[in-house]
C-alpha cells in the first residue's frame, strides 16, 4: 500500500513517529561483531522484514532501510553494488509495509550514514568523493522505491553537506538529517548545536534533529537548545540511554517505559518526528507512541534570527556590533596582489589569522584582480581558511561562477556579498542563496546606480527584500549595505549613508553592514576620519562594520562604543584591553632596544626583527637590502643553523630563528617590491608521499627551504607519485624533497623514486621521515637521505651550488 | 610570572620534560624560558582543544604460534602473539584527542611552525597521559578479579601489521564512540589517536600498564631514535 501523500504533508499537522534499532534487533538475532549488517538484505532478507514489520506494527510512520554503510567503500569491498543491497533492503521494507494490517499512513526512509572516513581538511576524502558516494546511495533508494532519506549519525558538517547536496540535487525525495551530538552538545568534528542548525537551514532541508550518542534524558539539554533557535521541524532519536559493557557484549539499559516517558517530556519541546536508536526495540516505540500519539506537534514557526556558521560556531547578526575583517582583499595592495599572483596562500592565511587575533568575527573573503582565475582562486581560498581558521566567512565577489563555488565548497552558512538591486543581479544571485544556504548583503543601487538621497536606498533596499521573498529567502537572510561613498567626493555622503542606516533598521527590520574604510579614499590620515565615521555608523545602528582590526583607532572606537552602549558587561572586554596585565614584561621595545638585527634572529624574536629592518630602512642612510641580507639575515641563520647541528640550538629555536628572519624579508618585501632583494635560488618541491597524511616534518623543512631563499611549491600531503611527476615537468624542477611518516608508508616513497627515476632521470631526491635510515633511503633509489631540516637546507645549497 | 599548567585539568600532570623532549629539545637546561613557556602554553591550548574519548571491549583471545585468534579476527605477528602469551582475554582499546587539536595544530603550521612543532608535542603527551588514564580505570576494575593487564600493544609496533587497524576498530564500533575514522592509506584520524590490545593474565606483571616505554622500545626497529628508552 502507497501513500497518496508525501511524508512533508503530515509535518507540523501529527506526530510522526520513526523506528528503533536496527543493529541492536539483529545482534539479538545472532550478528556478529565484523559482520556487515547490509549483506543480511540478500542472505537473510525474512529477518530483516520481520524487523520492519515489527515496527509498522508498532504503530511506526516510518521505517529506516538496512543501508546505514551501504555505501561504495564498504560494499565494494564486500563484493556486491551498491544497487544490489539497497534495492533488496528497500524490497525488505515493502515487503514488510505489505504484510502489516495496521492503518497509519506508512513511509520507507533511505537510510544514509557517515562514510567512515572524514573529508578532507580533516581526512582525506575530497568532497567531490563524498559527495559521489553518497548521491550513489540517494538514487539507488529512490530508484527502489524509498519515499524519503534519512541522513543520520552525522558527526561532520561537511560531510552532512555534501550528502544533503547530494541527496537534493538527484533525488526528488524529502530529506530528513539527524547529527550525533556528545554530552557537551557537540558534533565529534567540533561543531555546535547552532552551527548545525544555521547549515541545515540554509541548505533546506525538509526535517532535522539528533539521533545517536545518549539517551533521550541526556541528550534534553540540547534538543531543548536546537529547538529554541530552529524554524524547520524537529526530529529525534536517542538511545535506549548510555552503552553498558556485559562480557564483551555493548547493551543499553534504559527500558521501554523509562524512555516512553523521556520522549514524551522532549516532545513538549516543540518536536514533530519522534524515533529511537541504539537499544531501542518495537517495545521502545510502541510505548513511546502510546504516550504520544495524542500530542500536538510544534508549527515550525521561523525565529526570525540571523545566523551565520562555521564548522564550528554561529556568529548571530543584529545582537551586537560586529567586525568582518576587510584584509583578504587586494584592493590597493601591492603585497597582497604579488601574493595572489605567485599562489602564495601562506601570506592570505596569515592575513586572515592575524584578523582573527586582532579581534575580527567574520572574514571577507575577496581575491578578484585582473588576470587571475578567480573562481579557482576564491574556492582554494575558502577551502585553505576554512582548515586553518574556524571564523565564518562572508564570500565577496561580483563572479557569479567563483560565489558558485565558494559556496558549494563552504563548510557551513556564509554570509554573501553581495547582491544589488539589478534585476540581473538578483536573478544570478538569489537562486545560489536558495539552494546553498547564507545571508546574503543586499547593496542599495540598481540599474540606474546609486541613488542620492537615503529614501531612494531604502526603496532599493525594499525591492530586494520583497524579490529575495519570491525566492523563498526570508527576511532574516538579507542584511542591507547602504553603501559608503568618499567624503571628499561627495560631501554629503556620509549624512545620506547614515540616514539610510537608521532607515533601513526602522523602516525594513533588517541587519546592516557598511564597508566602513571608503569613506576616506584620497585623504591624509584616513584611520582618523574612519573611527570617527566608524562610531557614527555603529550609534546609527550599523551591525556589520567591514573593517580593518588591526588598525588601533577602529578597535578603540568598537571597544568604547561597546563599553559605552551596554555591549560590554561591566566594561570587562575594555579593561582587559587597556589596562596594563601586571604579569606581562613592561614595553618588549624598550627592553630589545639597541639590538643587532642579527642578535634579534638568533633569539627569535620576529616583531622585534621586522621593527628593527623598517626603522633601518627609514632612518637617514638606509642599508642596500642586499647588504642586510648578506651582513645580517645570513650570518645570523648560518649561526643557528650551525648551532642546531652541533646539538646546541634546538628545533624550537632553529624554527623561532626563522620565523624572525621571515619577518625582516617580509618588511623589505613590502617596503622594496621588486628591487632584486626577492630573487630566489632555485624551485623545490616538497611532499608527503600518498597514504600518508602526517606532515608536520616536511612543513618544518619548508620553512628551513624558504628562510634560505629557496622557493618551496609545497605539494601537500597523501601527494600520488603521478602528481609530483607531473609538477616536475611542468615547472622544470631540479630537486624533491620527499616525507613519509609510517613504515607502511616508505613503501609509497620507494614507487614514488621509480616514477620519477623512470621518468625525469634528471632530478635530485632527497628524503626524510621518522622511521627512515640512510641505509634504507639509499636502497630506494634516493640520491640523499636529510635526517632533519638542516641536512635538507645543506643538500639544496649543493644541488643549487650555493 | 610565568605561566604554568593548569592545575585542575586532566592533563595537568603531563610531563612538561617530555613535551620538550617530543619537540626535539635534547636537553631542557639548554634551551631558554621563552622555549619552556611555549611548551607550557601549548600543553593549555592543546588540552583545551581537545575532547578526549575512548572506548574499550573485552573479547576472547587464543595465542597458536604466530597467530592470534582474537574475536574472530586473525593476526599473524610474532611480536604480538609473543606479548599476549598466556592471555585468554584481551581488550580492545581506541581513544582519540578529537579533531579540534589537528584544527590547532594546522593553524599554526600555516603561521608559526616553532609553535606548530611544540603543539604537536603537546598533543602526543596529552594523548598518552590520557590512554594511562584510561588504561589505570581498567586495571582497577580487572584487579579486583585478580586480573592484570599487560602494556598496549598498537598496530604498527613490531610486525603487528597496520592493515589491521581497520579491522580493530571497526570491532570497537570507534566512529560511534570516539569519531576515530581511518583514512584510505590506513592512517587513524583525527591524528591524535591511539589504537591498541591490552591483554589481560593472570600473571602479575612487572610495573605499571600503559605504553611500558621501556618494552615497547627494545623490540622497535628503529634504533636511531631519538626518543628511544631502553
Amino acid at each position: 500500500m502507497s501513500n497518496k501523500k508525501p511524508i512533508t504533508a503530515y509535518l507540523g499537522q501529527e506526530m510522526l513517529f520513526f523506528d528503533g534499532g536496527m543493529g541492536t534487533m539483529l545482534q539479538s538475532a545472532g550478528l556478529q561483531a565484523g559482520e556487515l549488517p547490509e549483506l543480511l538484505n540478500l542472505t537473510n532478507p525474512a529477518l530483516i522484514t520481520s524487523v520492519h514489520k515489527q515496527y509498522y506494527d508498532a504503530g511506526c510512520h516510518v521505517v529506516t532501510t538496512n543501508t546505514f554503510g551501504a555505501n561504495r567503500d564498504k560494499m565494494e569491498a564486500a563484493g556486491h553494488s551498491v544497487e544490489e543491497i539497497v534495492t533488496a533492503a528497500v524490497s525488505c521494507a515493502k515487503a514488510a509495509r505489505e504484510q502489516c494490517a495496521t492503518s497509519q499512513p506508512k513511509y520507507i526512509a533511505m537510510d544514509i550514514g557517515p562514510i567512515g572516513r572524514l573529508i578532507e581538511p580533516m581526512g582525506d576524502l575530497s568532497f567531490e568523493e563524498a559527495y559521489s558516494i553518497f548521491r550513489e546511495m540517494a538514487v539507488c533508494g529512490e530508484q527502489a522505491g524509498a519515499d524519503l532519506v534519512i541522513i543520520e549519525t552525522m558527526g561532520a558538517t561537511y560531510e552532512v553537506k555534501a550528502a544533503v547536496l547530494a541527496a537534493k540535487e538527484n533525488t526528488s525525495l524529502p530529506v530528513f538529517v539527524t547529527c550525533t551530538f556528545d554530552e557537551r552538545g557537540k558534533l565529534f568534528t567540533g561543531g555546535d548545536v547552532a552551527a548545525v542548525v544555521a547549515l541545515l537551514e540554509g541548505l533546506r532541508v525538509d526535517a532535522f534533529g539528533m539521533n545517536c550518542g545518549l539517551g533521550p534524558d541526556e541528550l534534553y539539554p540540547v534538543i531543548k537548545q536546537m529547538s529554541e533557535i530552529s524554524s524547520l521541524p524537529l526530529l529525534f532519536n536517542p538511545n535506549a540511554g548510555l552503552p553498558k559493557q556485559k562480557d564483551g557484549v555493548t547493551y543499553y539499559d534504559v527500558a521501554p517505559e523509562a524512555f516512553a516517558r523521556s520522549m514524551q517530556r522532549a516532545a513538549a519541546l516543540g518536536l514533530c518526528v519522534m524515533g529511537g536508536c541504539c537499544g531501542t526495540t518495537p517495545d521502545h516505540i510502541r510505548e513511546m507512541i502510546r504516550l504520544c500519539r495524542g500530542m500536538t506537534p510544534a508549527k515550525p514557526a521561523d525565529k526570525g534570527i540571523t545566523m551565520i556558521s562555521s564548522y564550528t560556531h554561529t556568529v548571530t547578526i543584529g545582537r551586537e556590533p560586529l567586525i568582518v575583517g576587510e584584509r583578504i582583499n587586494p584592493t590597493g595592495k601591492k603585497r597582497f596582489k604579488e601574493a595572489l599572483k605567485n599562489d602564495e596562500i601562506s601570506y592570505i592565511l596569515g592575513e586572515g589569522i592575524a584578523q582573527q587575533d586582532a579581534g575580527a568575527q567574520i572574514l571577507d573573503v575577496n581575491v578578484g584582480m585582473p588576470g587571475i582565475d578567480e573562481p579557482a582562486m576564491l574556492e582554494k581560498t575558502v577551502k585553505k581558511l576554512q582548515s586553518v581558521i574556524d571564523l565564518p566567512l562572508q564570500i565577496d565577489t561580483s563572479n557569479v561562477q567563483a560565489m558558485e563555488r565558494a559556496l558549494r565548497c563552504y563548510n557551513g552558512k556564509p554570509l554573501i556579498n553581495s547582491v544589488s538591486g539589478k534585476e540581473e543581479s538578483m536573478r544570478a544571485v538569489f537562486p545560489l542563496v536558495q539552494k546553498y544556504g547564507g545571508t546574503v548583503v543586499g547593496l542599495a543601487l540598481d540599474d540606474s546606480g546609486i541613488p542620492t538621497t537615503a529614501a531612494g536606498r531604502v526603496a532599493i533596499a525594499k525591492k530586494i527584500i520583497d524579490t529575495a521573498a519570491e525566492y523563498g529567502i526570508a527576511k532574516k537572510d538579507i542584511v542591507i549595505d547602504g553603501l559608503t561613498l568618499t567624503v571628499s567626493a561627495e560631501p554629503d555622503s556620509a549624512n545620506v549613508t547614515l540616514e539610510t542606516l537608521r532607515r533601513v533598521k526602522q523602516e525594513l527590520g533588517v541587519c546592516t553592514t557598511l564597508g566602513v574604510s571608503n569613506i576616506s579614499f584620497g585623504l591624509p590620515k584616513r584611520e582618523v576620519i574612519n573611527a570617527v565615521f566608524y562610531t557614527a555608523a555603529l550609534t546609527a545602528g550599523l551591525d556589520c562594520g567591514i573593517i580593518n582590526p588591526k588598525s588601533e583607532g577602529m578597535m578603540n572606537a568598537y571597544y568604547s562604543y561597546r563599553a559605552l552602549c551596554g555591549y560590554d558587561e561591566a566594561c570587562g572586554d575594555y579593561i582587559a584591553r587597556y589596562s596594563a596585565p601586571a604579569d606581562e614584561p613592561a614595553a618588549p621595545k624598550a627592553a630589545a632596544s639597541g639590538m643587532s638585527l642579527k642578535s634579534a634572529i638568533i633569539a627569535g624574536m620576529g616583531d622585534e626583527a621586522a621593527r628593527i629592518v623598517r626603522e633601518l630602512l627609514s632612518g637617514e642612510n638606509p642599508p642596500a637590502p642586499m647588504t642586510l641580507i648578506q651582513d645580517e639575515l645570513i650570518p645570523a641563520l648560518n649561526e643557528v643553523g650551525d648551532g642546531f647541528e652541533k646539538g646546541t640550538v634546538f628545533l624550537p629555536q632553529l624554527l623561532m630563528s626563522a620565523e624572525a628572519a621571515k619577518a625582516a624579508f617580509e618588511v623589505l618585501k613590502e617596503m622594496l617590491a621588486g628591487d632584486g632583494s626577492d630573487e630566489k635560488l632555485g624551485r623545490v618541491i616538497l611532499a608527503t608521499v600518498k597514504d600518508d597524511i602526517h606532515d608536520i616534518g616536511k612543513n618544518i623543512v619548508k620553512v628551513l627551504l624558504e628562510n634560505y631563499r629557496f622557493d618551496v611549491l609545497d605539494l601537500g600531503r597523501d601527494v600520488p607519485p603521478e602528481v609530483i611527476l607531473e609538477n616536475v615537468r611542468k615547472y622544470d624542477i631540479k630537486a624533491v624533497g620527499l616525507s613519509a611518516l609510517m613504515t607502511t608508508t616508505v613503501v609509497r616513497m620507494a614507487e614514488t623514486i621509480e616514477l620519477l627515476r623512470k621518468e625525469a632521470p634528471d632530478v635530485k631526491i632527497f628524503v626524510g621521515g621518522a622511521v627512515l635510515t640512510e641505509d634504507y633511503a639509499m636502497q630506494i633509489g634516493a640520491d640523499a637521505y636529510c635526517r632533519d631540516a638542516m641536512a635538507s637546507v645543506r643538500y639544496c645549497k649543493k644541488i643549487f651550488g650555493c | 610570572m610565568a605561566a604554568q599548567i593548569n592545575p585542575d585539568k586532566w592533563y595537568s600532570g603531563v610531563d612538561l620534560e617530555e613535551v620538550l623532549r617530543y619537540a626535539g629539545v635534547k636537553d631542557a637546561a639548554l634551551c631558554g624560558e621563552d622555549v619552556k613557556q611555549s611548551a607550557v602554553r601549548a600543553v593549555n591550548e592543546s588540552g583545551e582543544a581537545a575532547a578526549p574519548k575512548q572506548i574499550s571491549r573485552e573479547c576472547l583471545c587464543s595465542v597458536n604460534g604466530d597467530s592470534c585468534d582474537i574475536d574472530g579476527m586473525l593476526i599473524v605477528s610474532r611480536d604480538l602473539a609473543a606479548h599476549l602469551r598466556g592471555c585468554d582475554r584481551v581488550l580492545l582499546f581506541a581513544a582519540t584527542l578529537g579533531s579540534g587539536v589537528d584544527l590547532l595544530i594546522a593553524r599554526y603550521s600555516a603561521v608559526k611552525m616553532s609553535y606548530a612543532v611544540m603543539l604537536q608535542a603537546a598533543a602526543a603527551a596529552l594523548v598518552e597521559r590520557y590512554c594511562d588514564e584510561a588504561n589505570a580505570l581498567l586495571e582497577a576494575r580487572y584487579a579486583a578479579e585478580g586480573c592484570w593487564l599487560k602494556p598496549r600493544y598498537s598496530p604498527g609496533y613490531g610486525d603487528f601489521s597496520l592493515t589491521h587497524q581497520q579491522a580493530l576498530l571497526a570491532r570497537l564500533n570507534a566512529y560511534k564512540y570516539t569519531g576515530i575514522t581511518v583514512s584510505g592509506g590506513g592512517q587513524m584520524t583525527p591524528m591524535k589517536s591511539v589504537s591498541a590490545v591490552i591483554g589481560v593474565t593472570r600473571e602479575r606483571q612487572p610495573g605499571s600498564t600503559g605504553s611500558c616505554a621501556s618494552g615497547k622500545c627494545a623490540r622497535c626497529p628503529n634504533i636511531s631514535c631519538a626518543f628511544r628508552r631502553v
